[in-house]
């Protein structure tokens, strides 16, 4: 048995000494790929085995009859208030431990120096992915693993958040400065432009899996980042502009802990609860447009995410080449931008469709907002389903670069020499829990808009009626789901 | 005494039967590859189950560097000395075979564009 395991495809195996060179030929091999659609994830190659036929079938059917179960279901009962149980943290040592100053000021440390070295080895380590501590730190840990923490257990990144500790520090040399009123028409259009070209990174360019790229790319953001919070205040551009803090607190709706502070005074044991899952994509105002497209961009990118890696995209990408050779190095970024258009015109489609049954022609931007959460929890159950075994096996380099984050040879906790154990997780595993994920997610998906039908539409036969295009619409995005991981990867 | 004799010798056979059981279930799944023209030919895909000992013999026209990921094992193979990939099939997936160059590029590093077969390891 071969004791190492380098598992990417696309990194460099030699430590060649000249990194200009190295980063040029890069650079250029990126952009000069004959088929760009084979690129997949920003970094790290999943082996995951194509979901066998039977049990897509089976998952298929249950989805489609649980969907018209639960909505015989729904109809007898009308929530017409959003109540549900919360648990103060503080009631128990263990919440009062996990919220305690120590823990959250060790946390933030932690997530400070782990910030710093990423920057660093990106830009001073050896040049190769699984030597570096920055590749697998920013596209696995960071970006797969917090959707994971988000999703599941709470907003961790609110108090991890490197950039916003960081500005809090760094405020007070100059603590009275003017702050600019943030213009409303704004929305969370900078969020969803700064998340087109971070999915670009990840799903279409040929060189997020190099180091130094990373770090110039953790540079900009930063600078960016900064100003804005400098200009339009650290609060305001955590909620509009700030990526990570859009996706993360999207996603952590889902989950059972609420953080209800708004102050950073008060005590966060006493702002922290313990809640049923799901309940905090609930909402009673809609969204703005510029929400709705960030949701639907959400979805989008990690579906095409997986679509990039079947046969029937390879083709499409293939023919797209051979006729417009010029531009066949865009074609990943064309098909993204391509899924995210066709999402969200079938979601607005599908919103037209039910403003028309409620007879509510005039006001489909409103509904749009107010349905948009719904979707929520299907973009979260593909994101677990997808990147399950990546996580749990690629991210394992994590263990090795933590003791050698640059890859000079260096040995700090003694585990620089540890490798990937490939069989981890196995493939029945992954079904299995890919499966519970996307039913679990399409139940609450449909439990989500019908909660909201019926607080929204006085008549309950109005609610029901409207949730026929919903449901369609659902059973379309969890089909589109389970499709893709029933397809064998190629990439 | 004789019950002595009899445990001694019931205990050998039940280590040989199992010893036999063992060497039975571990035999080697020998798959013949033949790469012509810088592509493999028949099935691009090769299923095996978990557990079984694999054994991936590559011919080919033209001397060739591969690469199967995952299991991340390397060889050369030329067309005067055929060369085989050994191991044992402990983890689930489907794992890419690619190329690292043909020819006079053959070890040089770098991938082909696309994989010459997937090895797909199936739960028992």
């Amino acid at each position: 048995m071969e004791n190492q395991h380098s598992f990417m495809s696309k990194s460099i195996q030699n430590r060649p000494r000249n990194c200009a060179l190295l980063l040029l030929a890069t650079l250029s091999a990126s952009f000069a790929l004959p088929c760009a659609g084979a690129l997949a994830h920003g970094f790290g190659e999943r082996y995951d085995l194509p979901l066998p036929l039977p049990l897509f079938i089976k998952t298929a059917g249950q989805v489609v009859a649980l969907s018209f179960l639960l909505v015989a279901v729904f109809v007898k009962r009308v929530p017409k208030e959003m109540r549900y149980p919360k648990v103060p943290l503080k009631n128990h040592i263990i919440g009062r431990i996990v919220t305690s100053g120590p823990v959250r000021l060790t946390c933030q440390v932690f997530s400070i120096v782990l910030f710093l070295m990423v920057i660093a080895s990106g830009y001073f380590g050896v040049q190769d992915s699984t030597q570096n501590l920055s590749v697998v730190t920013v596209w696995i840990i960071a970006w797969v693993g917090l959707a994971y923490v988000s999703a599941l257990v709470g907003n961790v990144w609110v108090l991890i958040n490197p950039w916003s500790i960081l500005f809090c520090l760094f405020k007070k040399l100059s603590p009275n400065h003017r702050i600019y009123p943030y213009p409303k028409s704004f929305g969370t259009w900078p969020a969803v432009t700064l998340f087109l070209l971070f999915a670009w990174m990840e799903i279409a360019w040929g060189g997020s899996s190099l180091p130094r790229n990373i770090a110039v790319a953790i540079t900009i953001y930063s600078a960016i980042t900064w100003a804005a919070m400098f200009f339009f205040g650290r609060k305001t551009w955590l909620q509009y502009g700030e990526v990570f803090s859009v996706v993360f607190s999207l996603f952590s709706r889902f989950s059972i802990i609420e953080d209800t502070n708004s102050k950073q005074s008060a005590s966060p044991a006493t702002t922290v609860f313990l809640r049923p899952p799901i309940v905090g994509l609930q909402i009673d105002k809609p969204q703005s447009f510029s929400m709705v497209a960030f949701v639907l961009l959400l979805l989008s990118t990690v579906t095409y995410d997986g679509f990039a890696e079947t046969a029937l995209w390879q083709i499409a990408a293939q023919t797209f080449s051979e006729y417009f050779p010029p531009i066949a190095s865009l074609v990943s970024g064309i098909g993204m931008i391509l899924f995210a258009v066709i999402f969200i015109a079938t979601y607005m489609i599908f919103i037209a469709a039910m403003a028309l049954i409620v007879g509510q022609k005039d006001k489909i931007l409103k509904l749009a907002g107010l349905f948009v959460f719904s979707v929520v929890p299907i973009a979260i159950a593909y994101h677990l389903s997808h990147y399950l075994s990546l996580l749990l096996t690629d991210g394992q380099l994590i263990i090795s670069r933590i003791s050698d984050p640059f890859g000079f040879g260096w040995n700090l906790f003694g585990t620089a020499h540890y490798q990937i154990e490939l069989g981890l997780i196995g493939a029945a595993t992954i079904w299995y829990s890919s499966i519970i994920a996307i039913v679990f997610g399409h139940i609450a998906a449909i439990y989500l808009a019908h909660t909201t039908a019926l607080q929204e539409f006085e008549e309950n036969k109005k609610a029901i009626l409207s949730q026929v295009p919903m449901v369609i619409l659902m059973i379309g995005y969890t089909m589109i789901s389970l499709w893709i991981i029933a397809q064998p990867i190629v990439a | 005494m004789v019950s002595y004799f009899t445990s001694i010798a019931a205990s050998l056979v039940i280590i040989l039967f199992s010893a036999y059981s063992w060497a039975d279930g571990h035999n080697k799944h020998v798959v013949d590859l033949v790469i012509k023209s810088r592509v493999v030919i028949g099935d691009k895909v090769i299923k095996v189950t978990q557990g079984q000992s694999i054994v991936l013999r590559w011919s080919t026209d033209e001397a060739i560097s591969l690469h199967l990921h995952g299991y991340n094992i390397k060889t050369m193979a030329t067309p005067s000395k055929p060369s085989s990939m050994n191991f044992l099939a402990r983890a689930t997936g489907r794992f890419a075979v690619t190329s690292h160059g043909f020819g006079q590029n053959a070890g040089h590093h770098g991938h082909g564009k696309s994989a010459l077969v997937y090895v797909e390891v199936h739960p028992k």
